[in-house]
């Protein structure tokens, strides 16, 4: 069932710090490579998807004051959008 | 804010792989739409054409003083209600139109004015005191539409088709789209993911999402809607495909209406609805929008405000929360881009005009449209920092002109701590006086 925290602090410095840590400095010399970050429930998550800049603005760091929910999935299967039945 | 800066090389790489996969997608999810809206709105259609004999009580809409014919998606019904009677008011002199008001699906409406199919039935008006009224379009005369409003692009109700070179659309306001539970539910977020099961699978035996198992309780609109449009393309499936198990709705109003009725029957917990933030935000004692984990969104789910209770929309302004669109006016041009209406000069006049007040490109002072957007729970473009230029597709940075923050927060109720002001003499270094608040440019 849901639980219901702000994780700012936890689970999305954990994320940012791999998500910037892959995604390299601007001397181009790394590329991004997401795709072994996971997320608090164990999944694999890509903070990149199709979109650089939008996976970017989605995973940007939320003000203290923000309210986050860390939901434990109800659905079967791991989390999308690839190879979503 | 951290951000991540990539040279050319690295842009160049992702933004080819993006355009690359966006087009397929897109070209796949149009096509797929094209179908589907042929196949869907076929019945509805033929409703809106089906003459239907006068009420008594209602009067002639063509009686109204200076009628604007306007089939428009329902999201737009609370703004409606706010600026319409504003303008029936004679006060407004040269500018007073009475605002005929047929709420239908957003393709729906596209429809009705590309095709120019003769208007029938009742509509809405509002006196200049507020009241909502009911006319009725006299049986055998073909009053055509005079403009149409919805919130998708004219290319995504054609299936991918370019929409007819008369046809003009002028980009508005934000709306904010959500997930909404009665307010007895304990739910509080949802996932893309899991979304996307229960309107593909729509409660099938294996494939089922807790507590929402049960489509009779998962109210939807129909394949015309632009919030099924707009929510099928942010949790991947279309929302020309979700399953038909799922119970559906003509009207958002019809939505709201059936979750609300959930809440004391003892089935709140297995409701789901889909709404507009209008809407949500004038029934708070009876439902609540749930936060949402977009895809790839690697850390929670978060509403379109900062908080459950806070009016700020900050998530949706700055591009964690993706479930949003523009409204959009749809208008009829000549060659030279004049409006035209089939119900004359006068009445083209007056469209342009109605556009004109309601896009910002004149204003009057009786009629604050950024506040009645705003007081809608609506979001005027000044105040987005994100973007999007296709339904449903990436969101990318965006930095408007001349920016209305301060004045958005402060209209919400929050304070933004910016400086109040009376001109730019007021405020400090490149911050301009806009609506009486220093803003930053």
């Amino acid at each position: 069932m849901t639980i219901k925290r702000i994780v700012k602090n936890t689970v999305l410095a954990a994320s940012l710090t791999l998500l910037f840590a892959t995604c390299g400095d601007d001397d181009g010399q790394s590329t991004i490579d997401a795709s072994n970050i996971v997320d608090a429930n164990g999944f694999v998550c890509d903070p990149v998807g199709a979109n650089a800049e939008m996976g970017m603005l989605l995973n940007a760091p939320v003000d203290s004051d923000v309210e986050v929910i860390v939901k434990t999935p109800q659905h079967p299967g791991n989390p999308g959008p690839n190879n979503l039945p | 804010m951290t951000t991540h800066k990539f040279d050319a090389k690295e842009r160049a790489r992702w933004r080819g792989a993006c355009l690359v996969v966006t087009g397929i997608a897109a070209l796949l999810l149009l096509g797929v739409w094209a179908t589907a809206d042929a196949r869907t709105l076929a019945p509805a259609n033929a409703r809106a054409r089906t003459p239907v004999a006068a009420h008594a009580a209602n009067v002639d809409c063509t009686t109204l003083t200076n009628p604007v014919y306007f089939p428009a998606t329902t999201l737009l019904e609370t703004l409606l209600s706010k600026v319409a009677p504003v303008l029936a008011d004679p006060a407004r002199g040269a500018d007073q139109m009475t605002i005929v008001y047929f709420p239908l699906s957003s393709c729906l409406t596209y429809d009705i004015h590309k095709d120019q199919t003769d208007l029938t039935g009742t509509a809405t008006y509002y006196l200049p005191d507020g009241t909502q009224m009911s006319c009725d379009m006299p049986v055998g005369t073909s009053i055509k539409s005079d403009l149409s409003a919805m919130d998708v692009g004219g290319v995504t109700c054609l299936g991918g088709q370019t929409p007819p070179a008369d046809l003009k659309e002028y980009p508005s306001h934000v709306e904010t789209l959500g997930f909404v539970v009665p307010r007895n539910s304990s739910q509080t977020a949802i996932t893309a993911t899991e979304a996307y099961y229960i309107l593909k699978f729509g409660g099938e035996s294996g494939r089922q999402v807790e507590p929402w198992t049960d489509p009779q309780f998962v109210m939807v609109r129909n394949p015309g809607s632009s919030t099924q449009l707009t929510i099928g393309a942010n949790t991947g499936i279309p929302g020309t495909m979700w399953n038909s198990n799922l119970h559906g709705h003509q009207g958002s109003g019809d939505v709201r209406d059936d979750v609300i009725a959930q809440n004391t029957t003892g089935n709140a917990e297995k409701v789901l609805g889909i709404l507009n933030s209008s809407k949500w935000e004038a029934a708070t004692n009876d439902m609540k929008v749930l936060a949402f984990q977009p895809f790839n969104n690697c850390f929670g789910a978060v509403f379109p405000d900062s908080t459950a209770t806070s009016r700020d929309k900050r998530n949706v302004r700055d591009g964690h929360y993706p479930i949003w669109t523009n409204l959009r006016y749809i208008v009829r041009v000549d060659g030279s881009d004049n409006v035209v209406t089939a119900n004359g000069a006068t009445a083209a006049t007056r469209v342009q005009r109605f556009i004109d007040l309601m896009t910002g490109v004149a204003s009057i002072p009786a009629l604050n449209v950024s506040q009645f957007v705003i007081d809608t729970g609506n979001i005027p473009t000044c105040a987005m920092h994100v973007q999007r230029e296709i339904d449903g597709g990436t969101v990318t940075s965006f930095s408007h002109p001349a920016p209305c923050d301060c004045y958005f927060l402060e209209q919400n109720g929050v304070s933004s701590g910016c400086t109040t002001c009376t001109d730019d003499a007021s405020c400090s270094g490149a911050e301009k006086c806009r609506n009486n608040y220093c803003e930053p440019r």
